[in-house]
């Protein structure tokens, strides 16, 4: 039976993070997680949720960590970090799209990764590059705004570029750190709903961190608290009683 | 609401005071006699006195009115000069924007600053801006006409490298306004540091860095005009040689044709920037 176990896309083992002026941001998180799985890790601001994205895809260089990624050991050099993240999509809070360029360029900025030496200075991109990032931003339903300046897109709308520029590099995992925050809750529900629908679709693995918690029981298929930078809280969305709430929120923690 | 005044009312509590605060008033009061003192010693020294002007313009009546009569017979070769100018100022610009583009992001605090040899070079580059800057154009002209001999050329190469030192300082702080989240996005999906820098950080600060050399050409055009004064092309050299043989009426011409055509660059240049400013 071991045997029909599917091997996780993503093992973090006793992860940590120290920032120079001392501050701990992450300590001893250990996690894996499945192919088509999606993942919630929910705590407040500052607890150290972003930090253990950041280190996942090496933006920040974890103190120390064991991390395996489609079973080859990570490592932190340039050129390694190039291919991981290649393979990563990575999701902003503030969409972190570029607002003069084009929709469509902005999708493409995911094939960066396979994109030739040559083309680099023109902007231009292979025939296969701009398939993908059509079929990229078909999914996330921006076909027909494809021409348009990034910047003249609702927030929603700006969002769902920035899935599809993650989906554009044809990822094995998807990182997205508070993805809805800065949308409002009818919208928040809505991008983070159609996001999660292709993330089954395409049996992704997803590390998502939100701090709503209605939002998590409604999408994850196993939720992380994270309190000061450790992991208090692993299960199902369905265990987030009230206790184990107050134990990653607080005592002032109350429905 | 009642009045705040009710209940007693209360005091300021003393200002904190260093224990050396009598000695800065004083120093203060030292320094601003200072001031007084050489701005006295400058009015006489350089011999200011509105009373000349008037005394002047009576005295040279007759010459002054010829200002009032263009000689428009050389118009046309004036506008040759003219358009010279212009020319010199725009491959000035043209040559500091090809220089200062690359030294920009080596002078760029928020790319360069997080390595060692990254501050080297940050540091080397920002003195390399800062020393151009303090050259003046005017002594770079005269430097380039012993080079290179009188004539455009050597207006040319004054405008542009005295320009490397502003356009480079001006694009390395537009590069240190951007927003760092695209660039972290670029990094993210995996791209090198050229792709960060051209896809992350140029769409960016290309509009700005099109006003700055606009605005740029536009500010050369005027240091033409001067430079032309020591000989180094354009129409500025006539202004110098109808002074000197009283050719007020040509000298009246001259001033008209760069009037006009300083005040239409002007206006076509603040138009373009503003048009980049909404795009």
């Amino acid at each position: 039976m071991i045997l029909l176990m599917p091997a996780p896309v993503l093992e973090v083992a006793e992860l940590a993070h120290t920032y120079p002026d001392g501050t701990k941001a992450v300590q001893g998180v250990s996690f894996s997680v499945e192919p088509g799985e999606i993942v919630v890790i929910i705590g407040l601001s500052g607890a150290g949720k972003s930090t253990i994205l950041r280190c996942i895809n090496g933006i920040v260089r974890p103190t120390k960590a064991k991390i395996r990624f489609l079973d080859e050991q990570v490592r932190w050099d340039y050129g390694y970090l190039l291919q991981l993240r290649r393979r990563i999509g990575f999701i902003f809070q503030n969409f972190n799209i570029l607002e003069k360029l084009t929709v469509l360029t902005n999708v493409l900025l995911g094939r960066l990764g396979v994109q030739p030496a040559w083309a680099m200075p023109l902007y231009r991109f292979s025939q296969r590059d701009r398939e993908v990032a059509t079929a990229a931003l078909a999914k996330v339903g921006l076909l027909k705004e494809w021409h348009k300046c990034a910047g003249e897109l609702s927030g929603g709308q700006q969002q769902r570029v920035g899935v599809a520029r993650a989906l554009a590099q044809e990822p094995r995992l998807l990182l997205a750190d508070e993805p809805v925050s800065s949308l409002d809750p009818l919208t928040a529900d809505r991008v983070l709903g159609h996001f999660v629908r292709i993330c089954r679709e395409e049996e992704l693995a997803t590390v998502i961190n939100l701090h709503a918690v209605p939002l998590a029981r409604k999408y994850a298929d196993r939720v992380l608290g994270v309190r000061d930078g450790r992991i208090v809280f692993e299960g199902k969305p369905s265990q987030l009683e009230l206790t184990i709430l107050q134990n990653i929120y607080g005592e002032e923690y109350d429905e | 609401m009642s009045s705040l005044l009710l209940e007693g009312s209360p005091k300021l509590p003393p200002r904190p005071r260093s224990p050396l605060a009598p000695l800065w008033a004083s120093v203060k009061l030292l320094a601003a006699a200072m001031v007084v003192a050489y701005i006295v010693l400058a009015l006489w020294h350089t011999g200011f006195n509105p009373w000349k002007l008037v005394e002047g313009a009576q005295r040279t009546r007759g010459l002054l009115a010829e200002l009032l009569r263009p000689d428009w017979s050389i118009a046309s070769q004036l506008l040759k000069l003219m358009n010279e100018t212009v020319e010199i100022a725009l491959l000035g610009t043209l040559i500091a924007v090809l220089i200062s583009f690359p030294l920009a992001f080596l002078g760029s605090k928020n790319l360069m600053l997080r390595s060692a040899p990254g501050r080297v070079v940050y540091f080397i580059v920002r003195l390399i801006f800062n020393i151009l800057r303090a050259f003046e154009p005017v002594l770079l002209a005269l430097l380039f006409v012993i080079m290179v001999g009188l004539g455009p050329f050597a207006g040319v190469m004054a405008l542009g490298i005295h320009s490397v030192g502003m356009l480079g300082k001006l694009f390395s702080e537009t590069i240190e306004g951007i927003d760092q989240g695209p660039v972290e996005a670029v990094l993210a999906s995996g791209g090198n540091r050229f792709q960060v820098v051209w896809y992350g950080i140029l769409p960016q600060v290309a509009p700005q860095f099109l006003a700055f050399s606009i605005y740029r050409w536009d500010i050369n055009i005027r240091m033409s005009i001067v430079l032309g004064i020591v000989g180094a092309g354009g129409i500025g050299y006539m202004l110098l040689q109808y002074m000197s043989l009283f050719q007020f009426g040509k000298l009246a011409t001259a001033f008209l044709i760069i009037l006009a055509a300083v005040t239409i660059l002007d206006w076509a240049s603040a138009w373009l920037r503003t048009r980049l400013g909404q795009t």
